[in-house]
């Protein structure tokens, strides 16, 4: 129970470099700021499952934003389109990347005020209690000269 | 004297040669990525407003190369993936060419019952310099969509609200105004720099 308890606390962040402790941990993230003011905004990653099984990760979650949803851009004889996913499997000892033109987490209704620079945390919780947090600091998708 | 004379005649005339034959084969190479229509084709009449609420047309083209795409400001994915290539391009492109002859980035919305001027501003402006930002009745966009060949079309989602499914592609507007050619998807910021330098230099 204990460890149970232990296992669903442990936290992975964003930048950490490898071996630290976790059963899944991010890394490469990295957070656009969002295009418009109340607009969309996108999170990309790569999520690093280091046990011997499957981690599902299904809930998405962030005091920044009030809805995280993830998605997929398919690209079909030049047309672009986007698919809600209810999960995001990441098999044994594997990494799944999320990045432009493919998986990615949506992120609505951001907070009012966001900056690029800002620290903002998206939590990730998998079916088997196991989660792992994202944190990055918000870019800008052209940085002014 | 002479034979320093003959030796510079002799030196001129291979170095001549060879730029003539570096430029045959750049010219020869042509674009990587980008698709050249055969014949450049004359773009319909459209009435569209930019971010600043000024009256954009076909007209608006004219003078330099554009690269256009279309997409929607709610789309949080491709469609700022691709216009910060475009606009990575340009930079790069901002060290070998004069300001008058760096492309113009064209973002046209297809989804104009979201995307109001204000929204448009606000999105482009997040793109840096050289991008504008097209909206107006869907009538009138799809004048040029239909000239262009782009698709687009509303796709309701399971919670609500919609997404637009729409083509991808950056369509190549020549200094005449003209349809010229075509990046298909997936895009590369390399690809839209070179094959754009090309098109700037060779049409």
């Amino acid at each position: 129970m204990t460890r149970a308890i232990a296992s669903a606390l442990l936290v992975a962040l964003a930048g950490c470099a490898p071996g630290d402790d976790g059963p899944l941990t991010v890394s490469d993230a990295t957070v656009y700021l969002p295009l418009t003011p109340n607009g969309m905004s996108v999170a990309y990653m790569t999520l690093n499952n280091h046990t011997p099984n499957s981690i599902v990760v299904s809930e998405f979650h962030s005091e920044d934003y009030a809805r995280v949803e993830l998605h997929e851009t398919t690209l079909d004889a030049g047309l672009a389109r986007m698919v809600p996913l209810s999960e995001l499997p990441i098999p044994p000892e594997s990494s799944v990347s999320l990045k432009a033109g493919g998986k990615h987490l949506m992120l609505m209704r951001p907070r009012s005020g966001l900056e690029a620079g800002e620290l903002v945390s998206i939590e990730l919780r998998a079916a088997d209690g196991t989660t792992a947090e994202v944190r990055a600091r918000l870019e800008a998708r052209v940085p002014r000269d | 004297m002479q034979r320093t004379i003959l030796k510079l005649a002799a030196l001129s005339a291979v170095l001549g040669a060879l730029l003539l034959v570096m430029l045959s084969q750049r010219q020869a190479e042509g674009p990587l990525h980008a698709t050249l229509l055969p014949q450049p084709r004359e773009l319909p009449a459209f009435a569209l407003v930019d971010q600043n609420g000024s009256p954009f047309g076909r007209e608006a083209f004219a003078g330099r190369v554009s690269l256009v795409f279309f997409g929607f400001t709610h789309c949080p994915d491709i469609c700022p993936a691709t216009l910060q290539q475009l606009a990575f391009a340009r930079r790069e492109l901002s060290e070998s060419l004069p300001p008058a002859e760096l492309p113009a980035i064209v973002f046209v919305s297809v989804d104009p019952e979201r995307d109001d001027v204000e929204s448009v501003a606000a999105y482009v402006d997040a793109f840096g310099d050289g991008i504008d930002g097209l909206t107006g009745p869907l009538e009138e966009i799809d004048k040029l969509t239909r000239a262009l060949g782009i698709f687009h079309s509303r796709a309701p989602q399971p919670e609500g609200g919609y997404q637009v499914e729409h083509s991808a592609a950056v369509i190549v507007i020549d200094r005449q105004g003209r349809y010229r050619a075509v990046f298909s998807a997936p895009h590369e910021t390399e690809a839209f720099a070179r094959d754009t330098l090309y098109m700037i230099e060779n049409t």
